[in-house]
């Protein structure tokens, strides 16, 4: 039995010290890689560097903006020629991140934590360049991280650049704490053969999506409403209105829903750089009782075109836009109208509604633009009642197309006008959407290139000012460039949507709850031979 | 007695005859598709990033898209794309014989699917223009070699539970890649076993199981990921649906593709007997024979198809004298409305329009297609372009984006268009996708100068020209549905422009037979110009005798007023004779002549 001690080998052989060595080799180089790999993780600033002046070039512009302390990673990539990049991000009361190279992607829990931790405080991003040896700094970006949170989640339609033809469509639903989407609806579900399924106009109660609705047209046509959570698909037009309901809004309380009738044309400018013209040959009001799918109408005076209905917070008052014009009767109404497409001019009108015998009052003329000779459309109240958003045109209603579009608000106290020029572009600003506190604009902006709609959000203090707005992140900061589609009608939502695709399938696809119209109020009035609406 | 052959010798035969097949392929395909395939490039798109690798893969059969745009893109260069298309043939032929066990007497049946999906590229017409997937033919081709690969491995296991859980695992795991391919190898693994093993217990349930497998993981794959598509189509995603209907006849060789495997089971089935003699060695040869034989004869020949290829593919480079050459080439024969606007866009680009519009054919040719096309399905994005209208050639890439896919073609002309109406970030995000595909890099380089340097563009010929077509002031609402409709129409009313859209003016009153527009704008264009191009003189001698008053001779060609006095006796000799008669012997001598346009073409419908 060998005493304990150290033991000396006897001479090893040859293969032992091929072994030997081999085995050493290989953890020589296993150690080796895993040392370089640590380090090389191992991200710091350079502690020699040069003071730049001029601002990066960083895209998307997440620069001076105020932010929600719950909003995704703001992704961003930097648009400068160098060889090597590291972007510090940190708050005032510390964390920080720091990320090497151009693009700046961000893990989202990390991101989360920062954000947290300094809420209501500053955001400061410092990227550092590295060009021909030499490391450089650009003065620090600062951002603000409001109190405030942000509603979670979003909706929109996703869809080309709507000429004629459509194909793929989709409504979606968007987590904007992360980078979660999930499609609430998509076209694809019941292709049909020749023809595709048009959807469109989806609104919410309230911000809750246990009532919410959206239309779909072509094949399986109809409107998918859900009440208290049950789907029901049901087909609002009938023989003496203009057309099908159109666009939505939800009473905040009740179970209705005020909607616009609409017949529209569509025609193309040759030269114009705003390609496209859309306005209404004709349009109304009607509002339909969700649980008897009664039909009553608002308006319809067949000079005067009303749409965009939006209802106050409190549902006292039935805000739309409308415009007044008169036919000669000499021409089709749409060569009348499409000759002088730039003398409609939109107003705000808003109508006091008596909740508990649903009548409604007076006309009363909260903006009238046609005055300054523009066109406002879209009325969104603030969730606090106090303010009144809507889009500003040149004239005519669909602004998406008006590169002189921009979003204005109204105090509806003091009557004072605010243009919102830390808001707007010189591109187009539409459809918006206020978050359920009343803290988060949310609106389209085609601002990018002047073609594709893309969504932003913008901060709004107590005070009522307007911050300068973000685009809304991806996960990918060069996603935007690549996709081929534009978002349409986003909406701020508190919760998601549960019912899935498959069950808005099914209700499509099943028979529709036809409603009538109460009284026979529009008798003789028949429906336009060609619905055409967007 | 026939003669018995040694191995060796039948198998460098059979190789010879590959060969020879590939051979007579590449050959075939270089001389009479390579416009095809340069097109088709054109009119698709791939971006190796992840964004285009992620919608790709929100069907199932996202992989076989994936692979076949990225196949697709190598026809830039035509002679590349050919070849790694006919490597991939090979590839199929090498999986055929060794997945079914192909014996070397049936070595020319290893060739039916090459040729199958040869014809399913030659067979291509118009139909090409409007299909979504342009990648459609190459889907077969992966797919097919993804079906192959799926069979080989399960060849190689013995029949059981191994047989059974490959089956399994291979729907469970490749049906988000594969689709619909992964369905049919399945199908063709339970045939395979019944046929090969015997209709036995374990053959038939691994069969029955595995079209459990077949109806049930799709559709659980809907519940899980796809439930946003259409259940009833579910086992059908990765096929391309679209054409399913009036396009029918071009799915004849997937069709015949897919029941091929019937046909090598039988051969596997049935053991040779004997030697290899000389007689079966004739027949692989008329086999291959047929195979040749039946690539020629059954593929797409409609000259004007092939016209019109060239004359896109010659567009692209801006290469007008090419397109005229085309012209001059095919003179005798009769056009499409979109060969004809071609053209004549190539005689305004060389100042001949006015000279020569009227020396070529005339016609309105049907565009003989498996599916309804019409010139703005096809060309609306190019000649609204070279016409100067601008915004309409950029809705028409628009809206055949949506209905077919963006491709390389329409952001080409998106960003041009985007240039020219002062919309530069817009035109750079085109150019930015651009550069990133492998072949179109360079184009989007220069363009991207242009974007970032306004000034170079407007020294561009290209500028000039497009730019003098736009000098007009918008009128009243046109309806651009119709792309010949729309321009002739435009262009015939135009009350002022340039000199450029002065002779399109002219041009299109010719066309049309207006002679009012015609002659009010003659005498503009006079006054404007030093020359009297030769249908102008034409039309004024015609149009002033229809409207009786007299011309100052003077300002016209001797010649040519020669040529008139002859033409007039000419018709005063056929008097009295039938229509047809008259027009045959007018156009053998006048049919270069805008006067046998004016009273011999008639009934042109646009299309």
């Amino acid at each position: 039995m060998k005493k304990p001690g150290i033991y000396f080998q006897e001479k090893a052989s040859a293969t032992d010290i091929c072994n030997i060595s081999v085995k050493t080799g290989i953890y020589f180089v296993f150690s080796f890689f895993l040392l370089f790999s640590f380090f090389s993780c191992q991200v710091d600033t350079p502690a020699i560097y040069e003071e730049l002046k001029e601002k990066p070039v960083i895209y998307p512009d997440y620069q001076e903006i105020v932010i929600p302390y719950n909003i995704a990673p703001l992704n961003f990539m930097i648009r400068e020629e160098g060889t090597d990049y590291i972007t510090r991000i940190s708050g005032e009361r510390g964390e920080d991140l720091l990320i090497r190279g151009k693009k700046v992607n961000l893990k989202t829990k990390d991101w989360h934590t920062l954000l947290e931790h300094n809420r209501g405080a500053h955001l400061f991003i410092e990227i550092f360049l590295k060009k021909n040896q030499h490391w450089y700094k650009y003065p620090v970006i600062r951002n603000r991280i409001a109190e405030e949170p942000i509603d979670e989640y979003i909706s929109y339609r996703l869809i080309a650049p709507l000429y004629v033809t459509f194909k793929e469509m989709s409504i979606r639903q968007r987590n904007i704490t992360d980078f979660d989407e999930r499609v609430i609806y998509s076209n694809k579900a019941v292709a049909g053969k020749n023809e595709q399924q048009c959807i469109n106009c989806h609104a919410y109660q309230n911000y809750k999506t246990g009532n919410m609705q959206f239309h779909a047209r072509q094949v399986h046509p109809g409107t998918v409403i859900v009440t208290d959570g049950v789907p029901e698909k049901v087909n609002i037009r009938t023989q003496n209105l203009i057309s099908g309901g159109v666009y939505p809004a939800w009473h905040p309380t009740e179970k209705l829903i005020a909607y616009s009738v609409n017949n529209t044309g569509q025609l193309f400018h040759a030269k114009e750089s705003q390609k496209v013209e859309v306005f209404d040959l004709e349009s109304d009001l009607i509002l339909l009782d969700v649980k008897t799918k009664e039909i009553f109408v608002i308006q319809d005076d067949p000079d005067s075109f009303e749409t965009f209905p939006a209802w106050s917070p409190d549902g006292s008052f039935l805000y739309y836009s409308s415009a007044w014009y008169k036919t000669s009767g000499k021409a089709p109404r749409l060569t009348e109208i499409g000759t002088n497409y730039q003398s409609l001019f939109y107003d705000l009108i808003r109508l006091p509604f008596n909740k508990q015998n649903r009548t409604f009052g007076k006309p009363d003329t909260v903006f009238k633009a046609s005055e300054i000779a523009k066109s406002a459309t879209l009325p969104r109240i603030s969730p606090d009642g106090k303010y009144l958003l809507f889009t500003l045109a040149d004239y005519g209603t669909f602004h998406i197309w008006h590169k002189s579009s921009d979003l204005m608000l109204l105090d509806l106290e003091t009557k004072k006008l605010d243009s919102l020029e830390i808001i707007n572009s010189p591109d187009v600003e539409s459809y918006h959407s206020w978050s359920s506190n009343g803290r988060w604009i949310l609106f389209s902006s085609r601002r990018e290139d002047g073609s594709y709609t893309r969504l932003y959000i913008s901060y709004f203090d107590k005070e009522g000012n307007a911050y300068k707005p973000f685009i809304l992140p991806q996960k990918d900061p060069e996603f935007y460039g690549q996709l081929f589609k534009s978002y349409n009608i986003p909406e701020f939502m508190s919760e998601p949507v549960t019912l899935s695709a498959r069950d808005f399938a099914n209700i499509l696809k099943g028979n529709s709850i036809q409603a009538t119209l109460k009284d026979n109020y529009l008798q003789g009035k028949t429906a336009a031979e060609n619905e055409n609406f967007y | 007695m026939t003669k018995e052959l040694s191995r060796n010798f039948i198998q460098r035969l059979n190789i010879s005859g590959s060969i020879l097949f590939y051979a007579f392929i590449f050959l075939f395909l270089v001389k009479y598709k390579t416009s095809l395939f340069f097109r088709l490039q054109e009119l698709s798109l791939f971006l190796p990033t992840s964004s285009f690798r992620i919608s790709c893969m929100e069907e199932p059969g996202g992989f076989i898209f994936y692979i076949a745009a990225f196949f697709l893109q190598f026809f830039y260069y035509p002679w590349l794309g050919i070849t790694l298309f006919i490597f991939l043939l090979v590839v199929i032929q090498y999986l055929v014989i060794k997945v079914f066990a192909l014996n070397d007497r049936y070595y020319s049946f290893s060739l039916l699917p090459a040729t199958l999906l040869v014809l399913s590229f030659t067979r291509l017409d118009y139909v090409m223009y409007v299909m979504p997937e342009k990648q459609l033919i190459y889907f077969w081709v992966t797919g097919f070699i993804s079906l192959l690969l799926l069979l080989f491995f399960y060849r190689s296991l013995r029949l059981g539970t191994g047989k059974l859980l490959y089956i399994f695992f291979s729907l469970a795991i490749f049906f988000p890649f594969l689709g619909t391919y992964v369905l049919i190898a399945v199908l063709w693994m339970g045939i395979y076993e019944v046929l090969i093993s015997g209709i036995c217990r374990q053959s038939l349930f691994l069969f029955f199981t595995g079209l459990l497998f077949v109806g049930g993981i799709p559709v659980a794959y809907f519940y899980i990921l796809y439930e946003t598509l259409d259940l009833n189509r579910i086992w059908l995603y990765g096929l391309s649906l679209w054409s399913f209907g009036d396009g029918w006849q071009m799915w004849i060789p997937f069709f015949l593709l897919m029941i091929l495997p019937f046909l090598y089971l039988l051969f596997y089935r049935k053991k040779p007997i004997g030697k290899y003699s000389s007689k079966q060695c004739i027949g692989n040869g008329l086999l291959l024979v047929g195979c040749i034989t039946g690539i020629v004869l059954f593929s797409f020949r409609d000259k004007n198809f092939h016209i019109q290829l060239e004359m896109e593919n010659a567009l692209v480079n801006r290469n007008f004298d090419r397109i005229l050459e085309i012209a001059d080439n095919n003179k005798e024969n009769t056009p499409t409305r979109l060969i004809i606007l071609y053209r004549n866009i190539a005689l305004h680009r060389n100042k001949l329009l006015l000279d020569k519009m009227f020396t070529y054919s005339h016609g309105a040719e049907s565009y003989f297609s498996s599916v309804p096309v019409n010139a703005t399905l096809i060309g609306s994005p190019a000649v609204f372009y070279y016409y100067g209208r601008l915004n309409f050639s950029y809705r028409w890439c628009m809206e055949l984006s949506v209905s077919c896919g963006m491709n390389v073609d329409y952001l080409k002309y998106m960003v041009k268009n985007a240039l020219f109406n002062n919309e530069p970030e817009l035109a750079l995000k085109y150019v930015r996708i651009l550069e990133k595909t492998f072949f179109h890099k360079k184009w989007a380089e220069k363009y991207r100068i242009f974007i970032e340097n306004p000034d170079l563009f407007r020294e561009e010929d290209e500028f000039r020209e497009i730019y003098a077509l736009t000098l007009y002031h918008e009128g009243t609402w046109e309806n651009s549905n119709n792309v010949e409709s729309c321009i002739m129409s435009f262009y015939r009313k135009l009350p002022s422009g340039t000199k450029s859209m002065l002779e399109l003016s002219l041009a299109s009153a010719m066309t049309t037979k207006d002679i009012k527009a015609f002659m009010s704008k003659l005498g503009v264009y006079l006054t404007q110009n030093q020359s009297f191009p030769v249908h102008l003189q034409e039309a004024a001698l015609l149009f002033s005798k229809l409207e009786g008053y007299e011309v100052n001779r003077e300002y016209f060609n001797p010649l040519l007023l020669e040529k008139y006095e002859r033409y007039l006796q000419r018709m005063h000799g056929l008097k009295g004779s039938p229509e047809e008669i008259i027009a045959q012997h007018i156009k053998n001598e006048f049919g270069d002549t805008y006067w046998y346009y004016y009273f011999f073409i008639k009934g042109m419908t646009t299309s």
